[in-house]
């Protein structure tokens, strides 16, 4: 008798953050979600939650996120795009 | 025996349907004008099918199984997806296809050329849409829609795509229907979403790139690296789709449409036809 896995099986270094913000971004309610708790599920570093709550678009794309979910998360947060070049130009 | 009878290629971007008031508007209208040239080049061509071809944007796919190309293989598909849930500019809508030719090109691909990932139901997303609601409003042209890698590396290279194009010219003229086919590539020229270079249009680049593109250079523009694509204003490196097209018309010449470097769309937006 084998035990039953409830946890995810392991990705590569940058599977768990994008995981989190297309899951977010997939959900119907994503803007109005308290993000700290949706993201407490998945299993990040400091450093990616910090990235994540933090809005540090810079440091998500060092981190491997993919353009195209930094932009979404950006837009999720209620913000507008024309700011978004200025935002993820600046170092945190 | 089919025979390629057009291809056309345009940036897919959804401002053009939802967030035209960024735009300056003489740029604006030269894109719309472009478009028109475009629909009724394809009006005209009256192909029995058009094979599609665009980068898709984290929607069908993720980095928990990304497929480099994919073709989309039934009778109709449906989009936007992103119409799904709010308002987007155009109507979600359903879109006749063309399984007999997407099961050629899948089938032949499997044999002897693209390992194709196979999607037997699709919403598609503005990249397929968007043009295909500016080229044929009312839905009467049947459309195979193929997706590229653009969005998670590594990507296809620009060699392979090409190599690619290549393939479906070859393939297209040996398929024993007797249909006539449009090929319509979609994306770029530059455009970074969610980069650094957001909003930065390398006109240089497209220029260099619509140059060669409209010369039949299509060697050349597989002989770019993915870092030298990613360091344009291309950063999406949606332009591949466009060298695909290449590819399938390799050494014959394209009529540049329009391009037109629209700062509030962050986008070098382009049009290409070749007859």
């Amino acid at each position: 008798m084998s035990e039953r896995v409830a946890e995810p099986p392991p990705g590569s270094p940058r599977y768990a953050i994008n995981r989190a913000i297309i899951d977010l971004a997939r959900n119907p309610d994503a803007r109005s979600l308290n993000k700290a708790e949706f993201f407490a599920a998945y299993p990040l570093t400091d450093e990616e939650r910090q990235a994540l709550l933090g809005q540090e678009w810079r440091r998500l794309l060092e981190l491997g996120v993919l353009p195209n979910l930094v932009y979404r998360l950006y837009m999720l947060h209620g913000l507008k795009p024309e700011s978004f070049p200025a935002a993820v130009k600046a170092k945190v | 025996m089919a025979q390629l009878c057009l291809g056309l290629a345009t940036s897919h971007l959804a401002h053009i349907v939802n967030a035209r008031a960024l735009g300056d508007p003489r740029q604006v209208a030269t894109f719309d004008a472009g478009y028109r040239r475009l629909a009724n080049a394809l009006d005209d061509a009256a192909p029995d099918v058009s094979l599609i071809i665009s980068a898709e944007h984290v929607n069908k796919f993720f980095i928990d199984n990304m497929p480099a190309f994919a073709i989309g293989m039934f009778d109709a598909f449906a989009g936007p997806i992103e119409a799904r849930t709010r308002d987007f500019g155009i109507p979600y809508r359903k879109v006749p296809s063309d399984l007999s030719f997407a099961r050629y090109l899948i089938e032949r691909g499997l044999d002897e050329g693209v390992d194709w990932a196979v999607i037997e139901s699709w919403d598609v997303d503005h990249g397929f849409m968007v043009p295909m609601f500016k080229l044929d409003p009312q839905a009467r042209h049947p459309m195979v829609p193929m997706f590229i890698n653009c969005a998670s590396p590594p990507l296809p290279s620009p060699r392979r795509c090409y190599a690619v194009g290549r393939w479906l010219a070859d393939t297209i003229a040996h398929w024993e229907a007797d249909k006539r086919v449009a090929i319509i590539a979609t994306g770029g020229l530059s455009h970074s979403v969610g980069s650094l270079q957001q909003g930065f249009i390398d006109v240089d680049f497209d220029r260099r790139f619509l140059a060669d593109f409209c010369a039949g250079r299509g060697d050349a523009l597989a002989k770019l690296s993915d870092d030298e694509i990613a360091a344009t204003g291309s950063a999406t490196g949606e332009i591949r789709s466009w060298i695909v097209l290449a590819g399938a018309f390799a050494g014959r010449t394209a009529e540049q449409v329009m391009y037109e470097p629209i700062q509030g769309f962050d986008t070098g937006c382009a049009q290409a036809l070749i007859r």
